[in-house]
């Protein structure tokens, strides 16, 4: 064969490889960014799209055109549902942009993509202990966004910078391999999925709860939790006092109010094992501090509830069933950081319902304005 | 700018390479001074700050190396000191650059004094154009060099596929290629053959490497962060390591051998199956050859090679291998590494003694099952010797390895022993705990290092693949794979390296820098 057929033939070769494997994600889709189609047992399940999320969350956010966004970690974005039937009317439809492993610096990422793209009205948002915690170097002026989008996020952003994000995920051999991986995953009763409200089922949950029992599930948080709480990270720079995480807290407030966005913010309702854990290491009075330091940036504010679910109740200190037992169902935990959305709903229905008074008031405590 | 990227895949080499032969119609010196320039913008890519410092350094050496080399320019005594001069200065810019922070930090651990470290940022390549240039000088001291012109001393220091990660080149291999006028034309078959190897090595560092490569950085990061990793996972971690790095680097070799084919210029091979070794001798002969090279000629035979008794001969291994622990970087995980390869040389010698004394040895050696064991000796221990090589401290070190013999205990995901009944079965009868890490994650690290192992082992490597003529008898050992792979200019290769080059380039969105590019 002549030196110049074979180069002919390996280039047609490489551009038709690329243009069917472009064809196969944008048609299949893993992370839900190109908005394609739809087909049950094809693509409808999006087990790959956690990988993908924070791509996810602003294609979603956009498409939703959400009244009401859901704002924190994996505790808000597995245990509070924009699904649910809980929400009033006048707030729907509601998006799920919770992100696992976030911050307060992403959502408020994301609360001004939402405020520039859309027509946010109000806000729920997870406040969490845990990623309050900073390495002593962090730098208040610089915020740390995970992720990879941070410049697709900006309200500025150019068209050949979305463009080009776009165009990364279509030729990618990782977005490929996805792409079969959802197909192949559709039928997994266990798989992984996103909703399109952002909600994540989290079926994968209930196939560990089915196979080794929530006690395994407590035993390997605790576990996994411990060396974070016996490190060093702290809630403050000690030297000044300050964390990009409050700043960016502070940062959010002011938007929100700015853009008459309603805010909620809540403290999760962490397990008794697991305030039992923040006592045990030594932390329970910096976890005070930090509730406190809270409530008193929100001062002032108009537009907005601070709520506690924290603390002993009935529904905190749900027994734990024994390790092994994989026939007893905890009804409102996964594990003790994670609750299930079954206690989101009551979460829900506490913020947005009738006021209570007596055995209902039990769980949850609005602490501003009081 | 890295080989597998977009910007050098599709613009910078079709530019220099179209640029060159247009300028060769015309100059041979403007083609050659277009291939220097191409070089240097190359090379200032990363940091441009460096261009100086490295431009320096080729004049530098340029100058001394033909002073050197021109006959009774200097006395034979005055000839050795600047030599030595020579040579103090390469090191000394590498040691400024490399190890001064290394230095100030065992200093201060050891006089407990507080210098403080010194921002230095390491130009890139360094490494490899001191050792490269140190060669030209000792050969130019030993009258083996020829008045090369500066032009094409540039290039042979500079020349963009080899600068930044090797091939370690010699002068002898490639300034008398840069004079030849056959070398001016487009040559189709190199165009082909270039392109071949190429996209084979992109393939293997864009796909392989960059596949693996999460695998490992998720264990040894682990490690590092004083987590105690079980049995599965440290070798888990260990064997991706390994995979990644041979990929990883094999993969930058045959780019280079490949583009610098494209423009009639042939590097001499860097790995020839090296994880097929069945001694540890036999895997420095495969593995990044130009380096053992340069160790054996510039450093072991100085020393005085085997020439003065065995106790020497032990010693003089032991402190090339240190040197080239040390080449690698800055550190005593690197130390430690050249050490263990010290002492496994020297056993492997020393077994070697004894095997030639004794019939019955010479007789099984020959054996499959003496050669499996071998493989198998000799394999563990590469991977132990990386474990060092790749950890930042002696603790993640020792973490992985104590995993890796059992010692935080055996653990498999409940993903995994959930779905298949065996494991199952084995789990409750040896009271294995499970995990609840996920089985997908579990799962594909060792299908990557299972498919890994197999195309290390059973396919043939690229330059048998593509059967390169340039390999020198020393390389030219016979290890061909059970699975033999002959590339041909056909219609079946063409679409399949069309696919496989597809295939890379999908992968560039998640292309890391080559993990060489840190030495």
């Amino acid at each position: 064969m002549h030196p110049t057929t074979y180069i002919r033939i390996l280039f047609y070769g490489f551009v038709l490889t690329m243009a069917v494997a472009m064809g196969v994600v944008y048609v299949i889709d893993p992370y839900r960014i190109f908005l394609s189609p739809e087909i049950k047992g094809i693509n409808e399940v999006k087990p790959r799209a956690e990988g993908e999320i924070f791509f996810n969350r602003m294609v979603g956010i956009k498409s939703n055109r959400p009244k009401t966004l859901l704002l924190g970690n994996s505790r808000v974005q597995w245990g509070v549902r924009a699904g649910s039937d809980v929400w009033p009317e006048n707030l729907r439809p509601v998006y799920n942009a919770a992100i696992p492993g976030s911050n307060n610096q992403t959502a408020l990422s994301y609360l001004e993509y939402a405020i520039h793209t859309g027509n946010i009205t109000t806000v729920v948002l997870g406040l969490d202990y845990f990623s309050s915690l900073i390495k002593e170097s962090a730098d208040i002026r610089k915020p740390v966004i995970l992720g990879n989008y941070p410049s697709i996020l900006a309200a500025d952003a150019k068209l050949t910078t979305r463009l080009k994000s776009y165009f990364l995920k279509l030729a990618s051999l990782d977005s490929l391999t996805d792409s079969f991986l959802t197909i192949i995953g559709q039928k997994n009763p266990y798989g992984k999925d996103i909703l399109r409200n952002g909600d994540n089922p989290l079926n994968e949950y209930k196939e560990f709860v089915a196979t080794k029992g929530h006690g395994k599930l407590f035993k390997d948080y605790l576990s996994g939790t411990k060396p974070l709480l016996a490190g060093k990270r702290r809630i403050f720079i000690a030297e000044t006092r300050s964390s990009p995480e409050f700043a960016a807290l502070k940062r959010l407030l002011l938007l929100a109010d700015r853009s008459n966005v309603r805010l909620y913010l809540y403290f999760h309702p962490y397990h008794v094992t697991l305030q039992e854990l923040i006592r045990s290491e030594g932390r329970a009075a910096e976890y005070e501090k930090w509730k406190r330091r809270i409530g008193r940036l929100v001062q002032g504010y108009k537009n907005l509830e601070l709520w506690d679910f924290g603390g002993r109740n009935a529904w905190t200190t749900e027994p734990v069933p024994k390790a092994g037992d994989t026939v007893t169902h905890m009804k409102w935990y996964w594990e003790p950081g994670h609750y299930k959305n079954q206690l989101g709903e009551k979460i829900l229905a506490r913020i947005f319902g009738p006021n209570l008074s007596g055995s209902g008031a039990a769980f949850g405590k609005k602490i501003y304005p009081n | 700018m890295i080989f597998s990227s977009y910007e050098f895949i599709f613009l910078f080499l079709p530019v220099s390479l179209f640029g060159f032969f247009f300028l060769s119609r015309i100059s041979h010196v403007f083609a050659v001074g277009w291939l220097v320039f191409c070089s240097m913008f190359f090379y200032g890519w990363w940091d441009i700050r460096y261009v100086p410092l490295f431009v320096g350094s080729v004049l530098f050496n340029y100058v001394l190396g033909t002073a050197l080399g021109r006959e009774g320019g200097f006395k034979p005594r005055q000839k050795k000191h600047v030599l030595t001069a020579g040579i103090a200065a390469n090191l000394l810019l590498l040691i400024f650059f490399k190890y001064t922070n290394f230095l100030i930090e065992n200093v201060d651990d050891l006089f407990s004094t507080n210098i403080g470290f010194i921002y230095i940022t390491l130009p890139l390549a360094i490494s490899f154009f001191t050792f490269q240039q140190i060669a030209y000088l000792v050969d130019a001291y030993q009258g083996k060099t020829r008045e090369y012109s500066l032009l094409h001393y540039s290039l042979f220091v500079s020349f963009f596929p080899q600068l930044i990660a090797g091939p370690i080149v010699h002068h002898k291999e490639m300034l008398p290629q840069f004079g030849l006028g056959i070398n001016k034309n487009i040559r189709r078959h190199n165009i082909v053959k270039g392109m071949t190897v190429f996209i084979i090595g992109f393939f293997k560092k864009a796909v392989i490497a960059d596949g693996i490569a999460p695998y490992s950085n998720d264990m040894f990061a682990a490690a590092q962060s004083g987590i105690s990793l079980s049995f599965f996972d440290a070798w888990s971690g260990a064997l991706a390591y390994t995979f990644q790095l041979y990929f990883d680097f094999s993969g930058y070799a045959d780019m280079a051998i490949g583009s610098a084919l494209l423009f009639n210029i042939r590097l001499p091979i860097n790995f020839n199956s090296p994880y097929k070794a069945l001694s540890i001798s036999d895997f420095w002969r495969r593995w990044h050859i130009t380096l053992s090279r340069f160790l054996k000629d510039y450093i072991y035979i100085p020393l005085g090679g085997n020439r003065r008794g065995h106790t020497r001969r032990y010693t003089n291994m032991m402190a090339t291998m240190l040197i080239g622990g040390i080449w690698h970087g800055a550190g005593w995980t690197f130390l430690l590494w050249g050490l263990l390869h010290g002492i496994y040389l020297a056993i492997n010698h020393s077994w070697d003694a004894v095997v030639k004394r004794s019939a019955w040895l010479m007789t099984v050696r020959g054996l499959p099952l003496y050669k499996s064991v071998a493989w198998m000796i000799t394999f563990l221990s590469v991977v132990v010797g990386w474990v060092y090589f790749r950890s930042e401290s002696f603790s993640a070190a020792n973490t992985i390895l104590s995993g890796m013999i059992g010692l935080n205990g055996i653990d498999l995901p409940q993903g995994i022993v959930s779905k298949i009944p065996v494991l199952q079965a084995l789990v409750l009868k040896f009271n294995i705990p499970t995990t609840s890490g996920t089985a997908v994650h579990f799962s594909l690290s060792y299908i990557w290092i299972g498919t890994c192992l197999l195309i290390a082992l059973l396919l043939p490597n690229s330059h048998e693949v593509t059967r390169l003529k340039w390999i020198n008898k020393e390389n030219a050992r016979s290890n061909r794979g059970f699975v033999p792979v002959y590339w041909a200019v056909n219609r079946r290769w063409a679409v399949t390296l069309g696919v496989i080059a597809a295939l890379s380039t999908l992968a560039l969105t998640r292309a890391g820098e080559f993990l060489y590019f840190q030495f």
